[in-house]
């Protein structure tokens, strides 16, 4: 099978509650749909982040569609926002997760707020992470969706 | 006699209402915009507005930014008229 992106959306408990699987997607693009957008926004307060794949194996690293995504939802959505605050236990930050067949990596906005200076909004960090057991809830099946069968 | 406000009928035919998503809020320019107006002048016109406090019902922002949105358009019915949203783009992948 080759390899398809596809993505997940993770909640405050790291349960997946939305599988973003349309059906143009492809080994390098997953598309804006309104369904995806729609559910994004209507759930933003239960969110803790979203995962997506990227085809073949080694460290992830964000494109620039990944971090201007990345971005205008997190201002969209009032992610960071004084005026929107969201009851969230663990951190302020949306998690954005990408995948590969052999690992995954990690990003968040690495500045604490979005300004009128684009090096702001698109600054964000990212590291390796090993799977921990809350990611098993969603890791695999991503994996599943992406490789067909889980390498 | 009570007028009843027909949405269809305020809004020209050739022109539509805006409605923006920004900082977890949502709302309408105070005016309608020609329909074929490109996405570019929208988004522009949308941010320039947020930042202004021109949006109805929300707040001026003026660091408000609109990078890596997109524009969806949806013609009049029966119902409705010309309406756009301005929210943000949702894709992933390569550049």
């Amino acid at each position: 099978m080759f390899d398809l992106e596809a993505g997940v959306v993770v909640d405050l408990q790291g349960l997946p509650i939305y599988w973003h699987l349309p059906p143009d997607r492809s080994s390098g693009y997953l598309p804006d749909t309104d369904e995806f957008y729609k559910f994004l926004r209507e759930n933003r307060e239960r969110i803790s982040g979203v995962a997506h794949s990227h085809p073949g194996g080694g460290v992830p690293m964000a494109s620039g569609v990944d971090v201007g995504t990345f971005s205008a939802l997190e201002r969209g959505l009032g992610v960071r926002s004084n005026r929107a605050p969201l009851r969230r236990p663990h951190h302020v930050y949306w998690d954005w997760w990408i995948v590969s067949r052999t690992h995954t990596a990690l990003f968040r906005k690495a500045t604490p707020e979005f300004t009128d200076r684009n090096i702001d909004f698109y600054n964000y960090t990212g590291w390796e992470v090993t799977q921990t057991n809350m990611m098993r809830r969603w890791l695999p099946q991503l994996r599943t969706h992406s490789y067909g069968e889980a390498p | 006699m009570t007028d009843i406000f027909d949405p269809v009928a305020a809004v020209p035919a050739d022109h539509a209402l805006v409605t923006i998503d920004y900082d977890g809020q949502q709302g309408d320019l105070p005016d309608p915009i020609p329909f074929n107006t490109p996405d570019p002048d929208v988004i522009r016109i949308a941010q320039e507005a947020w930042r202004g406090g021109l949006v109805m019902g929300v707040p001026a922002d003026p660091n408000a930014n609109l990078a890596n949105y997109l524009v969806k358009r949806f013609p009049a019915n029966e119902a409705n008229p010309n309406r756009m949203s301005v929210r943000p783009d949702t894709p992933f992948g390569t550049d």
